[in-house]
């Protein structure tokens, strides 16, 4: 059954009207509501003197497991400490969530809709499921206590990625990531994968959706090797892919059962098969697909290449062989346990080793602004916060190609991407600087400055800071948490001191002027760009 | 400023780069003087050359393929003949005069000869010019930039479009990447400006690769802001495509003749992957490839003379269309070049045939290197002195008759 013949061919909408449509939305002034609930601070907590130094293994720990480090989950992990912070994060259902998600359930009904009411409602006015899950899963990244379980969702989503805009995905992915991801994000992999094999948004974006006896489709086949489990060095040849293709004859849409799943035995091409060597007889129906999965989790290679994944995104670009190998090690013997696999990581000692070792992804270097920084929200809040992303290019389901964005910092820093990083932090740390035209180019907010969107408490920030030299310590320990070297330290509090000796204190104006100025190129540096 | 003394006088820390604007600039007139300027396409999600390129006396393609074959030259919506044995997708049509002038020619059954039909590894062999993925981790261009260019290069010697560089480009030698020149430059407020600069200098003081994409954050938006490519009009009466890649490829016209040194540049342009509706899918992205990459022949007028572009796609579809009006990937394609150096009116191929015993587990043979191309092109119309370092494994053949000596 082709997907067109029921849904309705309405155009995907551009960035543009998606920005509009968030612009015109009231969901800035009602996420100020719920900030004021969440993130009211117990006490002040950045006083100049008082400061305890924090401790780097915690903070090296908060700062991979989460889209940026918030004082309340600074606090909590201090607290907690290494171990017990990590597997509070583990037990992430255990993390009370009812705040975010009541405000979710009421802002973003779609998020809990059926797929059989999304389909009902696509003639509806003003009805856009796509949208709300673009909104919900940022502030779900963004806001959610539950950050290591956000973290993973974001990362099985990039690995089994689906383009949200290719046709009817937009109707598709909010099932299947309410149903698909969220639910084993640290669970087992093997649920993942075969709750992935029947989803859907995956059944039509790499066609298998059409895939027959009558017409073979390889699309999925080939993705489900390369990409989902066994690598493209794991192992497989064409003949496998061809044989895989003909195991998932018949897996397809149907748009009248309430998963959309239908398996069409009349186009399942039903003769054996041989996988990896292994012979599937004939008459197994939808059994082949079913016991292709299962080969592939028992794959060693499986382990190798989602051990080496994960260890890339927390780790380095290209992880220690050896952790891998512990990694590797404890996802076989798990049967895919993921919280096992994640306690064999961060417990290590190359994790340990690799502090500032990673490029933040755009999702993190705006998550760390917003977690970190805490703006008080202006009238558009929202709005800049999906046009950093948009312009910083990881804007949540965009990614078009089916292995998802990349991981590594070649895949994100250019001089153009660099200078877009800068500017941003300019525009928040400076607040008067216009915002709007970075993103699209379309001159649209050219004359509204940042602190109109993203305003921030200077006067907060700095504490009691008011020497040069106070005013770097504390913007350093405040965004950094960590120390930066003496070199660089001295850089700031040359900019801090504007030509006057950095011990001497300022009026309240000049602190504030010498703390926008610090906060620019702290928010440029690359301790910032780093993590 | 030349990239080596300005990466040098960045390692001094504290030494006021950012202060004073940058000293620059060289008299390149049109491109420079021994070589091309060289525009490499990637068309990112493998492009159906049978469909662009159509063998349309091949009974075969029309068996293989009866709901998205493009109907031979003459009949509605049909292909525009070539030679007499191939013909373009109609929505390439402006390409054509370019072709009967001779500025514009094709090669068919051109690919890599990597077995592979992973998209990220056939890029990945296309990007680095190497299949030598445990030990080659830069691209072909970057080796070719470092090689004619290197370190006396100027700031804008290569460009790469997009939010990250192009792998091609990706290497020892640093290049400038651009998404969009309206938003480059630093946006901070004017007076804060000079000392902020002064201590990003001094913070990126590393030499690591964030340090020197760091300077050339800088360098680059001085150039731009004293170049201002922005305010240089179309040519010819040149008309882009409202698309991304039309926009690019405008604004690269704009950045040739601004005479900022540019030696080469990167570009792509993405979606073709038609494994399902190919016909409606192929389309708009055939028109938006060739409209853009006429107006940019046009804009640049005389300027092509010294201008080559080459267009290349991961591998092709399979001969025969799946169940979902698409095709699954395949193996060879086709290339495009375009420029005055090129031996247009052509397209060259040894064509292996469609018939069964003729294909490659189903898909087209590749007869012709893409590296056979680009060697030429390199060997043509640069000065480059050694084909090695760029494409390693490759031993040749460097000559296909696409390109005319300098």
């Amino acid at each position: 059954m082709m997907m067109q013949s029921f849904v309705p061919g309405r155009p995907a909408p551009d960035v543009a009207a998606i920005r509009q449509r968030i612009a015109d939305s009231d969901i800035s002034a009602r996420l100020k509501a719920l900030l004021d609930e969440l993130q009211r601070r117990p006490q002040q907590r950045f006083k100049s003197g008082r400061r305890k130094a924090a401790d780097p293994n915690l903070i090296h720990l908060l700062n991979r497991t989460s889209f940026g480090v918030s004082p309340a989950d600074q606090a909590l992990a201090e607290q907690l400490g290494f171990e017990g912070y990590l597997e509070y994060q583990l037990s992430a259902d255990q993390i009370d969530n009812t705040g975010l998600e009541g405000f979710l359930a009421d802002l973003l009904p779609s998020l809990a809709m059926p797929y059989q009411e999304i389909l009902d409602r696509l003639e509806d006015d003003d009805f856009s499921p796509a949208v709300d899950l673009i909104v919900g899963t940022i502030i779900r990244q963004l806001f959610s206590p539950r950050q290591l379980f956000e973290v993973m969702t974001e990362f099985w989503t990039n690995h089994f990625n689906v383009f949200l805009f290719d046709g009817p995905v937009q109707y598709l992915k909010t099932g299947d990531d309410r149903d698909n991801i969220r639910p084993h994000a640290l669970g087992v992999f093997g649920d993942l994968l075969r709750a992935n094999a029947r989803s859907p948004a995956m059944l039509y974006y790499l066609d298998n959706y059409s895939n027959t006896r009558f017409g073979p489709n390889e699309n999925y086949a080939r993705e489900l090797l390369e990409l989902h489990t066994l690598g493209v060095d794991g192992g497989y040849t064409e003949f496998d892919v061809v044989e895989v293709a003909r195991c998932f004859t018949g897996w397809t849409i149907d748009p009248r059962a309430d998963d959309l799943f239908a398996f069409e035995s009349r186009e399942h091409d039903d003769e054996a098969k041989t996988v990896l060597g292994v012979e599937l007889p004939a008459g197994q129906g939808i059994g082949d697909g079913e016991q292709v999965l299962e080969l592939l989790l028992e794959q060693p290679a499986t382990a190798d290449f989602l051990a080496a994944k994960l260890c890339r995104r927390f780790v380095a670009d290209e992880p220690p062989a050896t952790l891998v190998s512990a990694v590797a090690d404890t996802f076989r013997v798990s049967g895919g346990d993921i919280p096992a696999s994640l306690r064999t990581l961060f417990l290590s000692p190359e994790f340990a080793a690799s502090s500032g070792q990673k490029f933040r992804r755009p999702a993190e270097l705006v998550g760390s602004l917003v977690r970190n920084l805490q703006p008080t929200e202006g009238s558009d809040y929202f709005s800049v916060i999906f046009r950093e992303l948009e312009t910083l290019g990881q804007l949540p389901f965009f990614s078009v190609p089916p292995t998802g964005y990349g991981d590594r910092q070649s895949d994100w820093l250019s001089t153009n991407s660099l200078l877009s990083r800068w500017n941003i932090g300019f525009s928040i740390a400076y607040g008067e600087v216009p915002v709007g035209t970075r993103a699209g180019g379309d001159g649209e907010g050219r004359e509204q400055p940042m602190a109109d969107y993203f305003r921030l408490d200077m006067f907060e920030l700095l504490g009691g800071a008011r020497t040069p030299a106070e005013i770097v310590d504390q913007l350093v320990d405040r965004i950094l948490h960590a120390p930066v070297g003496s070199a660089d330290r001295d850089a700031l509090a040359r900019l801090a001191a504007d030509g006057e000796p950095s011990s001497v204190p300022l009026d309240l104006s000049q602190a504030v002027a010498a703390g926008r100025s610090v906060l620019s190129a702290i928010l440029a540096s690359r301790h910032f760009q780093n993590r | 400023m030349r990239r080596r003394q300005f990466i040098q006088l960045g390692m001094l820390a504290g030494v006021p780069l950012a202060g004073p604007q940058l000293v620059f600039g060289r008299d390149t007139g049109k491109g420079s003087a021994t070589r091309d300027i060289l525009i490499v396409v990637f068309q990112r999600g493998a492009a159906d050359g049978l469909n662009l390129l159509v063998p349309y006396n091949e009974g075969r393609y029309y068996d293989l393929r009866p709901t998205i074959a493009i109907a031979p030259p003459g009949q509605n919506n049909g292909a525009l003949d070539l030679d007499g044995e191939f013909g373009l997708h109609p929505s390439l049509a402006s390409l054509k005069p370019l072709y009967d002038q001779g500025d514009l020619g094709f090669v068919h059954a051109v690919g890599s000869p990597d077995d592979s039909r992973s998209h990220f590894d056939a890029q990945d062999f296309m990007d680095k010019g190497s299949l030598n993925k445990n030990a080659v981790f830069d691209g072909w261009l970057n080796r070719y930039l470092t090689q004619v260019s290197g370190d006396s290069g100027e700031t804008f010697s290569a460009v790469g479009f997009g939010n990250a560089l192009p792998l091609s480009l990706q290497g020892a030698t640093p290049s400038v990447g651009v998404r969009e020149l309206s938003d480059y430059a630093l946006a901070a407020p004017a007076e804060q400006l000079p000392a902020l600069r002064e201590s990003i200098v001094d913070l990126f003081n590393r030499g690591d690769v964030m340090d020197v994409v760091s300077q050339n954050v800088l360098a680059s938006v001085d150039l731009l802001a004293a170049a201002d490519p922005l305010s240089i009009p179309v040519d010819g009466g040149a008309v882009y495509p409202d698309t991304q890649f039309g926009r690019q490829m405008s604004q690269l016209a704009q950045l040739i003749k601004a005479d900022l040194g540019l030696e080469m540049a990167a570009v792509d342009v993405g979606d073709w992957d038609h494994h399902d509706q190919e016909r409606d899918a192929l389309e708009p992205l055939a028109l938006d490839y060739a409209n853009a990459l006429t107006a940019f022949h046009t804009d640049l007028g005389s300027r092509m003379d010294q201008i080559t572009v080459v267009t290349m796609t991961e591998f092709g579809r399979r001969v025969a269309e799946n169940a979902s009006a698409g095709t699954d990937h395949g193996h060879g394609s086709i290339m495009l070049a375009m420029g005055g150096g090129v031996n247009g009116g052509q397209v060259i191929r040894d064509w292996p045939g469609l018939r069964e015993q003729d294909l490659y587990r189903g898909d087209l043979q590749v007869t012709t290197d893409w590296r056979t191309v680009l060697s030429e092109a390199l060997l043509a119309r640069t000065d480059v002195a050694s084909l090695e370092p760029i494409f390693p494994e490759f031993v040749g053949p460097t000559e296909v008759g696409l390109f005319q000596p300098r």
